[in-house]
């Protein structure tokens, strides 16, 4: 079964299992990893997509197609979704547990890459949100606009402002520790 | 210079020379070509990483409940208005039957009709139609026939009972009359 997000969105409204499980399919990896890199938590991004497609299932999803793409409204509930896990509980049980096993930064073999990904993490908001999509979801810049909502010139110039911070990172990390050299 | 660091497209000529000739430059390049491999790496890394199988069946089977209870309103709806409808056509039943017991036009005509004191309606019978031919039939009835229609008589008695039987054009009885017996015999003579 072929179609938008949004003619699969409709379809799976109307009780059509087929174009929900492709509409998961489709949207569940790049959802989750892109709450695995908000959340640094493996278990909170687990919750946050199943969350995210419990509410699509439900009568009162939010998703308004006037408003936006459905890719769009996606991205904003993760983010929406992770700011609400850091206040609430289930944040704070599976903190220790993420601090514990970070399986991602633990997976990531190169040294140098493991400290770019810990850069990152550390990037202003919308900095990071444009080095995420852009740079590990590989989102253009169109899509990347259309997911935060800002022109495309925004998401271009955070990209570029992004890249020299962590550039500039990178160095001072190379510097306090001079045995590595890239 | 960043989107070819990001694409790898091939730099012209004079672009590497003022690599060679600007330190500044040659560095950001160095930068840039630096992130997009580790950023690579980071991605190869992370495509790999899903939400579990587990949330996935977990999942699907909460839709097909949603959308399995999505029938279960529209059932009680119609069983509601099922109900509804049942409950006004007994209780439109009732009103009917009681408005002629209770000398409803219709029950006073059909009194106007038969113009004998001795004539009861019977209960629950369907009022006669404007214009409606009736008929008395002359006939020995059971006395628990009698009773069934409202008349007062010994239900013990063995024997049957003369009556005259008011029939309308549908055949259903509207109205009986017990005959004295010693009328009956009169009547009968001449």
């Amino acid at each position: 079964m072929a179609g938008t997000g949004e003619e699969l969105y409709r379809q799976s409204k109307k009780g059509d299992q087929q174009a929900f499980a492709e509409l998961y399919e489709r949207y569940a990896p790049a959802l989750y990893r892109y709450a695995l890199h908000l959340s640094e938590s493996p278990a909170v991004a687990e919750e946050i997509t199943h969350e995210l497609f419990l509410q699509l299932i439900g009568p009162y999803s939010g998703f308004d197609e006037q408003r936006g793409t459905l890719e769009a409204y996606l991205y904003g509930a993760v983010r929406n979704l992770v700011r609400v896990a850091r206040r609430n509980r289930i944040f704070a049980q599976s903190e220790n547990q993420a601090a514990d096993d970070d399986i991602l930064g633990d997976l990531i073999r190169d040294q140098r890459a493991a400290a770019l990904y810990a850069a990152i993490r550390e990037l202003p908001p919308q900095y990071r949100d444009a080095v995420l999509l852009c740079e590990l979801e590989e989102k253009s810049y169109e899509e990347a606009a259309r997911i935060l909502g800002c022109p495309i010139g925004t998401v271009r110039s955070r990209l570029h402002r992004a890249r020299l911070l962590l550039a500039a990172r990178m160095k001072a990390a190379v510097v306090s520790s001079p045995a590595e050299q890239r | 210079m960043l989107e070819y660091a990001k694409t790898g497209l091939e730099t012209g000529e004079e672009f590497q020379q003022h690599l060679r000739a600007c330190a500044r430059c040659n560095e950001r390049w160095e930068d840039e070509r630096f992130l997009t491999a580790q950023f690579r790496s980071i991605r190869e890394t992370a495509a790999g990483f899903r939400p579990s199988d587990g949330g996935r069946v977990e999942i699907m089977r909460k839709f097909a409940r949603s959308h399995r209870r999505m029938f279960v309103p529209s059932f009680k709806w119609v069983m509601s208005a099922a109900a509804v409808l049942l409950l006004t056509i007994v209780l439109g039943s009732l009103w009917r039957s009681r408005s002629v017991d209770q000398g409803s036009p219709e029950s006073e005509a059909l009194l106007n009709v038969l113009g004998e004191d001795e004539f009861v309606a019977v209960p629950y019978a369907p009022p006669l139609a404007a214009g409606e031919f009736v008929t008395v039939v002359r006939m020995e009835l059971r006395p628990t026939a009698l009773a069934r229609m409202g008349m007062d008589v010994d239900v013990t008695s063995a024997n049957d009972i003369s009556a005259d039987v008011l029939v309308g054009q549908d055949g259903a009885p509207r109205a009986v009359r017990v005959l004295d017996e010693a009328q009956f015999k009169e009547r009968s003579t001449l």
